[in-house]
């Protein structure tokens, strides 16, 4: 675009500016304060100058928010993947298993030596012929319940 | 439109878009002020929403996608920030929706910078009770300059809607003057 085409653009400008005035003025009966629109342009220029440097403000802050994050989540897998490597600590089960486990340790539950003779035989069973428990009942239960 | 296009492009550079800006400013500013100022009419006020609107363009200017020309785009942003102001207005002061009109009247009287006579004032009166889509229409298409497909494109109306209600606020402006005109006579 050369000069002379910008300056017929820019008198037209001016020109339909001026008459847009005169309209509201003289129909209207509206004005504005002494050189309203220069004040307004540097205002407006200010105010987003002023957005300018907040955006910029924020981006920054949001780029270290973000490395922040990633940071806490790289360290949150790192501990992870060490705490699976390692063998199960009693210490740090909950309450409610540690109290478990600790009747256990206490019973010697975990040998299998609080089993009664009855739930012996029951187990037994499971590993004998229909035959030979039978035989055992006629020979021992029976002549218990006849004693009594 | 070429002319448009470049300037859009200019606007979306980051190395020229300050010139740009300013150059927008200079085109638009005293086209949107008027038309804001008489939407929200005291110039406090158009003030405060002529920077908003200028603000939201800054901020919106990547999301413009040029389905409509720049100064339509431009005006539709700066009727709604005028609504929106508008509206945040009726909230805190006690007018009603069907005190419209009074608001109107009270805010140019109250306003330091209408400077209007008798004859002004009284065509202010006849304005205030059109209804407001009427009102408006009227005001963007004789006092604003836009055409009926720029005011189509910033309300969101139908064409034919438009140049309805264009006419019948004519019609409804004339008759009044005429009567004001009469009574006028009548009272000499």
């Amino acid at each position: 675009m050369n000069s002379k085409v910008k300056h017929l653009q820019s008198n037209e400008q001016n020109s339909f500016d001026e008459q847009l005035n005169e309209l509201h003025s003289e129909d209207l009966g509206i004005g504005i304060p002494k050189d309203y629109f220069a004040k307004s342009k540097e205002d407006i220029l200010a105010k987003v100058s002023g957005q300018k440097k907040e955006t910029k403000v924020l981006s920054f802050y949001r780029k270290r928010v973000v490395w922040f994050a990633a940071a806490g989540i790289a360290l949150l897998l790192t501990f992870n993947l060490f705490n699976r490597k390692e063998s199960p600590n009693f210490d740090n089960f909950p309450a409610i298993v540690s109290d478990t486990l600790d009747q256990i340790k206490v019973l010697d539950l975990a040998n299998g030596d609080f089993l009664s003779d009855e739930d012996d035989i029951m187990v037994a069973s499971l590993f004998v012929d229909d035959a030979e428990i039978d035989e055992y009942l006629d020979k021992y239960v029976l002549e218990d319940m006849m004693g009594d | 439109m070429t002319n448009e296009s470049d300037f859009i492009e200019s606007l979306l550079n980051s190395r020229q878009r300050d010139k740009a800006f300013k150059k927008l400013i200079d085109l638009y500013q005293q086209q949107l002020y008027w038309h804001i100022r008489k939407l929200v009419i005291t110039h406090e006020n158009a003030d405060d929403v002529l920077q908003n609107t200028f603000l939201r363009v800054y901020k919106n200017l990547s999301n413009f996608k040029q389905n409509s020309s720049l100064k339509t785009w431009m005006f539709r942003i700066a009727y709604n920030e005028s609504m929106r102001f508008l509206e945040q207005d009726k909230k805190k002061s006690h007018y009603s929706l069907n005190d419209l009109g009074s608001s109107y009247m009270d805010n140019l009287v109250a306003d330091e910078f209408f400077e209007g006579d008798e004859v002004q004032l009284k065509l202010h009166r006849i304005l205030s009770k059109l209804p407001e889509k009427q009102r408006q229409v009227f005001q963007m298409k004789y006092y604003d300059n836009l055409k009926f497909r720029e005011i189509s494109g910033i309300l969101g109306i139908k064409e034919g809607t438009l140049k309805t209600n264009y006419y019948k606020a004519v019609d409804q402006i004339e008759k009044k003057i005429l009567n004001v005109e009469l009574l006028t006579k009548t009272k000499v």
